[in-house]
């Protein structure tokens, strides 16, 4: 009962969740079950077959692009609807205005968060179950390469790598989520303010695509395969996901949330 | 429960909304406040229940300052205008969401309120699917099904039909049985005259005892 209830208010979480599992299911048999080897003839291996591990696979692609709509759109329409009708006033009253903006901060950020890490979870799991989890071989040069950051965990700790590249992408969709919802509350539209970050994100990837490697491109910074050329796109990164925490709870003591 | 309120102001734009209105309301009677579109009664009624900030004055309830000792009245129930719920779940599961914070409620009482609104026969029927009305009776199933002591009503009989209005006054005078201070703003005098013990006016913004 209670999991109907939470799917009747979370129906756009659902979609975002139905179209990155579609992605991930695709990219799993498109590219790991109809083929024993990879696309180039390199044996297979979980850590560079997986959607996240290499980018041979138009549905990597995808994906990484679309993460921000992903988790805009996870709870962009859900919340911004129920905001618009003042619906969340009902919440307010029955709590304390901190336990308010944590309440609804933790859970926006993971919804955010598992609308990402579910689909990409996923993808790995099955691949693991086709593919074995051999360590990646340098020489193959799939992976970051030793000017990207991570490298040396990469090749020798590839599941801890994976693991904290899947949680940081999933915090990233969490902090795009809460700027989604900030954005509400600010832009009376929820369909305009659901597409922002996507649109921000677009606009990088443009930006991104007239130099190479450029650190501009999001889906660049986002795909395991690739890693950071540099620490400022980390420290980029971690700056925004901070920003999308301070901003939500400045909103929410001005009661704008 | 006593509510005191001490010149308050609230000005948006330079707009004066609330102008420097000084009352007292205590627990076990009905409060009406009759008002013109646009005289100030919604944000009045924001403004007791802590959910807009005053730009001066002061809301002490039962000794404690609204927005300093706390952010919100401890036991309050509310209208405040056009009530919007969740439109994929039933009356029922409505409840049970803002029932889940406070976890004070059980399912038999849930359902009671369900029955003292007169939803009981559209109980299966998603939010979505109601009238102006059905509305109307779940935004005051939800503001007293906790059994407040300060109960906020916006405009409450809009779209009720006569049998639902007869129930609503019914459930006023339990409420105030029970001991709670409710407050009702409308335009409409006729209404408020038949339910309050008290009447006021709210004229630009400024408040009056009729």
């Amino acid at each position: 009962m209670d999991f109907k209830r939470f799917v009747s208010i979370h129906k756009f979480w659902m979609i975002s969740i139905l179209v990155g599992s579609i992605i991930a299911i695709n990219h799993f048999v498109d590219g790991v079950l109809l083929v024993n080897y990879d696309i180039n003839g390199i044996p297979g291996n979980a850590y560079i077959s997986w959607i996240g591990g290499s980018f041979f696979y138009s549905q990597s692609h995808w994906f990484y692009f679309t993460l921000p709509l992903l988790g805009s759109v996870a709870v962009g329409l859900d919340y911004g609807i129920l905001k618009r009708r003042k619906y969340f006033d009902q919440y307010k009253i029955r709590m304390t205005k901190e336990h308010y903006i944590a309440t609804l901060g933790i859970k926006v950020f993971l919804l955010g968060f598992s609308a990402i890490v579910i689909p990409l979870t996923l993808n790995f799991v099955l691949t693991m179950m086709e593919r074995p989890l051999l360590y990646p071989d340098p020489l193959v040069a799939i992976g970051p390469q030793s000017d990207e950051l991570g490298t040396t965990l990469y090749y020798l700790h590839p599941m801890i790598y994976t693991s904290i590249y899947i949680c940081f992408d999933g915090i990233f969709a969490g902090a795009i989520a809460l700027i989604t919802v900030e954005l509400c509350a600010i832009i009376e539209n929820c369909y305009m303010a659901t597409i922002v970050p996507f649109a921000i994100s677009y606009i990088l990837y443009t930006v991104g695509g007239l130099f190479v490697d450029s650190c501009f491109t999001l889906d660049r910074l986002l795909m395991p395969v690739y890693g950071a050329k540099s620490v400022i796109e980390y420290v980029a990164a971690v700056v925004f996901i901070v920003f999308s925490i301070v901003t939500w709870m400045g909103l929410g003591l001005k009661e704008e949330l | 429960m006593k509510i005191e309120v001490q010149k308050i102001k609230k000005i948006i734009n330079k707009n004066v909304i609330l102008d420097d209105i000084s009352v007292e309301f205590v627990s076990g009677k009905i409060y009406g406040i009759k008002g013109k579109n646009g005289s100030g009664k919604t944000m009045f009624l924001r403004a007791l229940c802590g959910l807009t900030r005053i730009n001066a004055g002061k809301i002490i309830i039962d000794g404690k300052y609204l927005g300093q000792d706390m952010d919100f009245p401890e036991r309050v129930g509310f209208l405040i205008e056009y009530p919007g719920f969740p439109g994929g779940l039933n009356a029922f599961d409505n409840l049970k969401v803002l029932a889940s914070i406070k976890k004070c409620v059980s399912d038999e009482d849930i359902r009671d309120t369900i029955s003292r609104v007169g939803l009981e026969n559209d109980a299966k029927k998603k939010y979505r699917q109601y009238s102006l009305g059905m509305k109307q009776k779940l935004g005051i199933a939800a503001a007293i099904m906790e059994k407040p002591e300060l109960i906020l009503l916006d405009e409450p009989m809009n779209g009720l039909d006569d049998d639902a209005v007869m129930k609503f006054k019914t459930i006023l005078q339990e409420e105030k049985e029970r001991g709670a201070l409710i407050i009702i703003v409308s335009h409409d005098l006729e209404e408020l005259e038949l339910v309050s013990d008290e009447l006021y006016q709210m004229k630009e913004g400024r408040l009056e005892k009729k």
